[in-house]
């Protein structure tokens, strides 16, 4: 797990319009090792969505780069887009189509052969507990199988690399647990996570490290043991609790 | 390259899919609009004191025109989707993400192409000796019909990229829509503006349509009484790569991708 994936290097990203300007991230350094569930956490505008959005290739940073096989990511886009897959906080979904639709023609984007996309479709309606809504529309849906569908939509082209934006907000503890069964799934098939949430109890479940943000600053990185350890705490919600309050009296 | 290229024609393809499933309801449509103004200007007009060939001019500036409301449509439900983040799955594809753009133009001038081509027919049926063909050019209205709509898929790209608050957008249909379609030369042609006033001839040179409905015309009805055909069609492309360059440029900023 020890192979390093991506580099982020000096990051940071400023949104601005003609009125005003505002940093969402700044200085942000950090590897990602192969195979590893890395979960972003922080309070809400703390800038862990900005930080994936920059790592999806959805938004370009400001300053700073993301490295990728030594190289950056811009200098062949195309090509790293292909180990992503992306599961967005918004629910975009194309209404207008079926689930089934929806995931042949994801996999059309990458270019999948017509008989693995076939095969990888029925695999993640089955592994998605989705198989009879696979004629739905999407809007059919309700909350909880919206979500588990986009992370299906996410897994089609085969991705290395999957980064989860906050997917298991505003969802019951049932679909959550169901969630966190897939996501520690993708350990075992050796896919890189990037998780990015604000429940302290997923993010200590399923992470190999966790990365604590606040305005738009990583504060640390370590492992939930090492942190609680570290910070002589029961569990990962007084580490973060502790981490931000010292930040606020600095 | 080759996979970049595969995933934007399944963009377009993915449009056009779209488009399929609700194609005989949008020819029903199109098909009684162009009727209704064809059959009114050819057939109960020209009763009244209008040319008789007056149907067949307003059947070629229905069909030369049509893009523009076809597109427009679209345009407001892109900037919806741009504005409420829905497109954020289409700007990681493998490919540069401007080109996911690029293929919904593509798509719509297609799909309004397909509409629009099958009005010649039908128009040509309903007015059938009132519709002189014999100095059609196939080669200049393939020519002008392709480059025209291509420009409608990238103006509407452009409108998009205005439109910010759609519960707001009212303006677009008054500020932009309406003049541009009254002055386009649908009801007449550049010729009659410039008898009026030189200066209102060159004014109309500023409005995109005229050149699509004039290059139109003289690919339908001769050169003589039009504005000369090629410097149409090139006027044409340089206001679609206008349109092109400015939009990607202002969605760029808008949804920030890379």
């Amino acid at each position: 797990m020890n192979q390093i994936l991506l580099k982020a290097r000096n990051l940071s990203k400023v949104y601005s319009n003609k009125k005003t300007s505002k940093k969402a991230l700044s200085g942000v350094n950090f590897e990602l090792f192969h195979g590893e569930v890395f979960s972003l956490l922080g309070v809400n505008g703390a800038g862990k969505t900005t930080l994936s959005s920059l790592l999806a290739s959805l938004h370009p940073s400001t300053e700073g780069e993301i490295l990728w096989q030594n190289r950056s990511i811009y200098d062949d886009l195309p090509a790293y887009r292909k180990i992503i897959g992306l599961c967005p906080q918004y629910q975009n979904l194309d209404p207008l189509l079926t689930l089934e639709q929806n995931l042949v023609f994801q996999g059309r984007y990458y270019g999948m052969a017509k008989n693995r996309l076939k095969e990888r479709i029925e695999y993640l309606l089955s592994r998605f507990e989705l198989e009879e809504y696979a004629k739905c529309k999407a809007d059919e849906l309700s909350g909880g199988y919206k979500q588990r569908f986009l992370i299906a939509r996410a897994l089609v082209h085969e991705p290395t690399l999957v980064i989860l934006d906050e997917p298991t907000v505003g969802l019951d503890p049932q679909v959550r647990h169901k969630l966190w069964d897939y996501i520690r799934n993708f350990k075992k098939e050796g896919i890189t996570v990037i998780l990015t949430t604000h429940y302290l109890d997923e993010a200590e479940k399923l992470s190999n490290r966790v990365c604590v943000i606040d305005k738009g600053k990583i504060i640390t990185i370590d492992t939930p043991e090492n942190l609680k350890k570290e910070w002589k705490k029961g569990n990962l919600e007084e580490v973060f609790l502790h981490l931000l309050k010292g930040e606020d009296e600095v | 390259m080759r996979s970049q290229i595969i995933c934007f024609l399944e963009l377009v393809r993915r449009e056009l899919y779209l488009f399929f499933r609700e194609f005989k309801g949008r020819m029903i449509d199109m098909v009684i609009n162009m009727v209704t103004w064809v059959v009114v200007f050819g057939y109960f007009m020209s009763d009244l004191g209008l040319q008789s060939s007056y149907g067949a001019l307003v059947l070629v500036g229905v069909i030369a025109s049509f893009g523009l409301f076809e597109t427009v449509f679209r345009a407001t439900a892109l900037s919806e989707d741009v504005f409420d983040k829905q497109v954020s799955n289409f700007l990681v594809l493998p490919m540069p993400s401007s080109w996911f753009f690029i293929a919904i133009s593509v798509a719509w001038a297609i799909s309004s192409g397909i509409l629009s081509i099958s009005l010649l027919p039908i128009g040509k049926v309903i007015l059938w000796n009132k519709f002189d063909l014999s100095k059609f050019s196939a080669f200049k209205f393939c020519t002008i019909f392709v480059i025209g709509n291509l420009f409608y898929g990238f103006f509407a790209l452009w409108l998009s990229s205005l439109v910010v608050n759609l519960r707001n957008s009212s303006w677009l249909w008054n500020r932009v829509i309406s003049p541009l379609y009254m002055f386009c030369g649908f009801f007449y042609s550049w010729q009659n503006a410039y008898d009026i006033a030189p200066w209102v001839g060159y004014l109309h040179l500023l409005n995109p349509m005229i050149y699509i409905l004039e290059g139109t015309k003289a690919a339908v009805f001769g050169q003589e009484e039009y504005l000369p055909f090629w410097i149409c069609a090139f006027a044409t492309l340089v206001f679609t790569l206008f349109f092109y360059v400015h939009s990607i440029r202002k969605l760029k900023k808008r949804a920030d991708f890379v």
